[in-house]
């Protein structure tokens, strides 16, 4: 099979540029998604380039120059997005930067060379201005398609060296088919090149999707990084301003920033006072309510150290306060939140557990802290710290999930990590005694108030889909009672209230479910929604009669509805990342202060704690999906979409079909419109422009005239001579006058010589000059 | 278009040809090309093909002069040129001019005498004079060699060297006739008398046939079509079968043959077309190539790009 070298090789400049117009687009924009405007003026462009590689003129030789209206044509170009940028800050109020109407100069600039690609050196400058715009694509953007985008880019390159060399080779004798004769050489499509090319994407890509992982993570860190990130390599060098830049310091407390963060005591906010501030001041407890508090001193953790002021004035959670003072919106001071998070969320990290309720005073009293070694140092020597508080290994946990948790300004000691944590690191902190867990699950740095801003902490965690949990999954009452417990004055309405909703619901996830399902769906989340002054209860308050409430109501009725299913359960307070806050910029979601949130957890036999979501509007942690589903979600997706927009793809499928059915009838009409238009001055130039558009419909109809055939031998192959063909000997003959002897008067009066060529065009269409069954040709 | 007054003695010309040699009207054609572009022409084929009857047929047609030779191993230069005669009466040397001062020349199996007696002939070919004793005496204005050999004999004889046959415009065959055409002649033979042939009136008057090559040498060779001829030129010497290439005489043979064949199409201008139907004759005469000739001409005109538009 052997194709024109020059059209395939114009084809794939055209790929190529398109890719790259593709890749810069998808950088300019923050999210990765091109907007409207974007989609229809590259659509737009595209049409055009496809359209100008039809019309611009080819050269017939190899040292043939491009005419110098051409130039002009493609200046204009590079010029078009700088000049209709005022028009479309008039229309939409928005504006690109002058960097990047000159990028998206470049961008048409480079569909429009593409388009004149038969002309070698606008072929070769299009791959440069593609080349230049890859390379700006990867610099500005790191948006997560930028490299899938610059992968597929990387493949049009290495097609548009195969044809543009493919064509290059042709062009450089034109004796090539003495060429194949003499050396035995077809330049025939390079069917072996791109086989080879085609083996040599998919071993990268088997490499990629199933190769070592060692290999592949470190080789991914070494990309985007100057040296590694140690992640996969643990002997990586850093490079600048890669990584936490800690120093291993003598004690636990003595960890910190290389910028010398400050390590005294801070009088800044504390976690009490933004519990406070969202949630509404606690209500002063009556006079004989202190016997209480100072009963629970029995549970408070001895400890000789001063505890940290925020962690003593949490020791209980009020769950009957007056509600926020004004919109649940924190004030931020100093970075933009508390933490940011790097990886999938939501992700709910714990600050505070709560086990028993004091119904009268509404308060949830914090749960003990633990006694005991329950960290301890990976045994490979590496940073990793693990939680070995674990008595059974679950097989119900799919795939573990990785987090980074860069701290801003964390008002607490905490180490955040998600729930199902089973490792953890902090650079250079590889001493087990720098931590503790205040609560179980929830850590802390040890004999420290406030965790340094810019400390990283890596986590690893489990990860499930609740529906695998078996019903022996959950703890057994003898295990930690406080967990079992409800208030007398509640359990009975609890007991009622979590029968009814479980009803013929078999034990296990199910139940949990259920009872997490009717608060999400029959309960309103209002931070503002508070029981009345002197209520007895605000938990009854909220099932019964408000049915809106916080979110610490939910989380309040959820876990003693479990409870008294026998589950064993605790309130946590801390923080939610949530999906929405995903900022695709830096790739990281923030979390900040009003982000705090009240959640039921159940402990289940292996020690792991499981979250529970009943407040409408926050989710779990899904486990990740593998690859098949994946695609078959996206698949789904894609089904969806296309249902969602029968009518219009419907009609855009008919009009592509339409069009591709009669492209060829299109652009005949198209180029006889043009000869209509302008057909020519002089009567040479009228006769050269019928015989350009009779050769035209020839290539249309795959009967293009070779090159070393004559106009008279090309005219003797086209289809048989009917009437309305009968002027094309005419016009061959006065092509040959126009072409040979244009000095010469011509052989007929120009009006006749006019009529002839009209004659030729307006009687003929492109489908009878399909090669005939007469023998013709070359000598 | 043609020159109207060229067309009667052209039109007459090639209807005595087509008389003479039935069923060849293409290699006529061909013939009166040479013949108005004022090249030799080397006719090559078998024995009995009707070379001879050809040639005799175009010097009656032409008019003027005929003269016949055939080759033997033992012709001299002077059996072509001439040679001086002393004169016993005047008691001077008087020069007897030789076959070669006719106009129309026809030499049979050229190939079959001496290399020198070759260059004597093909002297007076290229250079339209003939020196005998330093004396140069011009040849006729309209001096038309018309050369034959045998290509299947090649004991005793003397094939032309490359050099020397690019003196020849053109080289054809005549070939077999066709059936219908053999019919013809056999007819034609039993109906008529023996020297019928010798009756033929000239088609051309005095000076009207060099008027005539005057005129074809005056068609229009646009540039990009000069530019096409130079193309092949190269790629005639670029191939890698060629031995011996197109030298720059041949071109303007070959420019002049397209000339007289544009002409004769009754046009005023040489196409590209032209010059790829004249190819043939006026290179098979002088390219030197590995195996056939055919196929390496035809590989040639596929491979140049014809220009199609003007510069």
């Amino acid at each position: 099979m052997a194709l024109d070298p020059t059209r395939s090789a114009r084809w794939a400049t055209i790929l190529f540029a398109t890719q790259a117009y593709v890749a810069c687009e998808i950088a300019s924009h923050l999210d990765g998604i091109p907007d409207r405007f974007g989609v229809g003026f590259g659509l737009g462009v595209f049409g055009l380039t496809i359209l100008g590689s039809y019309f611009l003129p080819s050269p017939k030789t190899d040292s043939e120059k491009p005419p110098l209206w051409l130039t002009f044509v493609l200046v204009a170009a590079l010029a078009l997005p700088i000049a209709i940028e005022p028009v479309l800050r008039e229309i939409t109020n928005t504006g690109q930067p002058l960097e990047m109407q000159l990028v998206n100069g470049l961008r048409v600039l480079g569909m429009g060379l593409a388009a004149a690609a038969s002309w070698r050196v606008y072929r070769r400058l299009s791959a440069i201005v593609s080349l230049f715009l890859a390379l700006f694509a990867s610099a500005m953007g790191d948006q997560p398609a930028i490299p899938y985008a610059l992968t597929v880019l990387a493949a049009c390159g290495g097609l548009w060296l195969v044809f543009a060399y493919r064509a290059e080779s042709a062009s450089i004798s034109a004796t090539t088919n003495i060429l194949e004769q003499a050396f035995k050489v077809r330049l025939q499509f390079p069917v072996r090149e791109l086989i080879l090319f085609g083996l040599l994407a998919a071993v990268g890509l088997a490499i990629t999707l199933a190769g070592p992982k060692e290999v592949i993570g470190t080789l991914g860190e070494l990309v985007p990084t100057s040296g590694g990130t140690g992640e996969q390599d643990p002997f990586a060098r850093h490079g600048t301003n890669d990584g936490p830049e800690e120093t291993a310091g003598l004690e636990a407390n003595s960890v910190g920033m290389v910028e010398s963060d400050l390590f005294i005591e801070s009088r800044e906010d504390s976690l009490l006072d933004v519990v406070g501030d969202l949630y509404g001041p606690p209500h002063k407890p009556r006079e004989s309510d202190e016997r209480l508090v100072a009963a629970g001193q029995e549970r408070v953790k001895e400890n000789h150290k001063k505890l940290p002021e925020n962690r003593r004035a949490n020791r209980q959670f009020d769950t009957s306060r007056r509600g926020p003072k004004d919109a649940r919106q924190g004030q931020v001071r100093g970075p933009r939140g508390v933490f940011e998070v790097e990886g999938r969320t939501p992700l709910h990290i714990a600050a505070v557990a709560y086990d028993l309720y004091d119904v009268e005073k509404k308060y949830w009293l914090q749960a003990p802290a633990l006694k005991g070694r329950f960290i301890d140092e990976e045994s490979d020597g590496g940073d990793w710290m693990l939680t070995v508080k674990r008595r059974e290994h679950g097989d119900w946990y799919a795939k573990d999930d990785r987090h980074e948790i860069k701290i801003a300004d964390l008002k607490d000691r905490l180490v955040p990590t998600p729930a199902m944590t089973t490792r953890f690191k902090i650079r250079k902190v590889t001493r087990a005694d720098a931590y503790e867990l205040d609560y179980d699950g929830i850590l802390g740095l040890a004999g420290r108030t406030k965790t340094p801003s810019g400390v990283i902490v890596h986590t690893q965690c489990r990860t499930l889909d609740p529906r695998n949990l078996p019903e022996e999954a959950f703890a057994v009452p003898s295990f930690q009672p406080n967990l079992f417990a409800v208030p007398a004055e509640l359990k009975s309405e609890m007991a009622r209230y979590a029968e009814e909703w479980t009803r013929s619901i078999p034990r296990g996830w199910p139940q949990i479910d259920a009872i997490g399902s009717r608060l999400r769906t029959e309960y309103v989340c209002d931070p503002k929604a508070v029981p009345p002054k002197g209520h007895p209860s605000p938990v009854l308050w909220f099932l019964n009669e408000s049915k809106s409430g916080p979110d610490y109501l939910f989380a309040t009725a959820a876990t003693l509805m479990l409870r008294t299913l026998n589950y064993p359960t605790r309130v946590c307070l801390g923080y939610y990342a949530s999906p929405e806050a995903y900022d695709p910029v830096s790739q990281h979601t923030t979390v900040k202060s009003t982000d705090l949130h009240t959640w039921p957890e159940i402990l289940l036999r292996d020690g792991h704690w499981l979250v529970i979501e009943p407040t409408p509007g926050y989710e779990t942690l899904p486990p990740r999906k593998s690859f098949a589903d994946r695609l078959q979600e996206a698949a789904s997706d894609l089904g969806r979409w296309i249902v969602r927009n029968a009518i219009e793809l419907l009609a855009g499928a008919l009009a592509v079909l339409l069009l591709a059915w009669k492209r060829k009838t299109i652009l005949d009409r198209s180029f006889t419109l043009v000869w209509m238009l302008k057909p020519g001055r002089t009567w040479s130039s009228v006769v050269l422009k019928t015989t350009k558009l009779l050769e035209r419909r020839g290539r249309l109809a795959g009967n293009s005239r070779r090159e070393f055939e004559t106009l008279a031998q090309w005219a003797r192959t086209v289809c048989e001579p009917a009437l309305h063909m009968e002027s094309m000997p005419k016009v061959v003959e006065l092509a040959e006058w126009a072409a040979y002897a244009a000095q010469l008067h011509p052989p007929l009066p120009e009006s006749e010589i006019r009529e002839i060529c009209r004659r030729a065009i307006g009687r003929s269409s492109w489908r009878d000059f399909r090669k005939s069954d007469v023998t013709g040709g070359a000598a | 278009m043609m020159n109207g007054a060229a067309i009667a003695p052209i039109d007459r010309l090639r209807r005595q040809l087509n008389t003479a040699l039935l069923g060849k009207a293409d290699v006529i054609e061909r013939v009166i090309a040479c013949l108005l572009a004022g090249g030799h022409l080397l006719l090559e084929d078998k024995p009995g093909l009707g070379k001879t009857t050809l040639a005799k047929a175009l010097a009656q047609a032409i008019g003027g002069t005929f003269s016949r030779v055939q080759c033997t191993p033992d012709l001299l230069p002077g059996d072509i040129t001439g040679f001086s005669v002393f004169n016993l009466k005047t008691r001077e040397f008087e020069f007897q001019a030789g076959p070669v001062f006719a106009d129309v020349l026809l030499t049979d199996e050229i190939n079959r005498t001496t290399p020198r007696t070759q260059s004597a002939l093909l002297e007076a070919m290229a250079e339209r004079q003939a020196t005998v004793d330093n004396i140069r005496h011009p040849l006729s204005t309209v001096f038309f060699v018309i050369a034959t050999q045998n290509p299947i004999e090649h004991h005793g004889t003397y094939p032309l060297p490359e050099a020397q046959l690019d003196r020849f415009a053109m080289k054809l065959s005549i070939g077999y006739p066709d059936k219908s055409s053999q019919h013809s002649m056999l007819a034609a033979a039993v109906a008529c008398e023996a020297d019928a042939g010798n009756r033929a009136a000239p088609c051309f008057s005095t000076g009207e046939l060099r008027a005539i090559q005057d005129r074809v040498a005056v068609q229009v060779v646009a540039a990009n079509v000069q530019s096409y001829l130079i193309d092949l030129g190269e790629a005639i010497r670029n191939h890698p079968r060629v031995t011996l290439g197109l030298s720059p005489r041949g071109l303007l043979i070959w420019q002049r043959a397209g000339q007289a064949w544009s002409f004769l199409q009754g046009r005023p201008f040489v196409t590209p077309d032209d010059l790829r139907t004249v190819a043939g004759p006026v290179l098979n005469v002088r390219l030197g190539v590995q195996g056939e000739s055919e196929a390496v001409i035809r590989d040639v005109l596929n491979s140049v790009t014809v220009p199609i538009y003007p510069n």
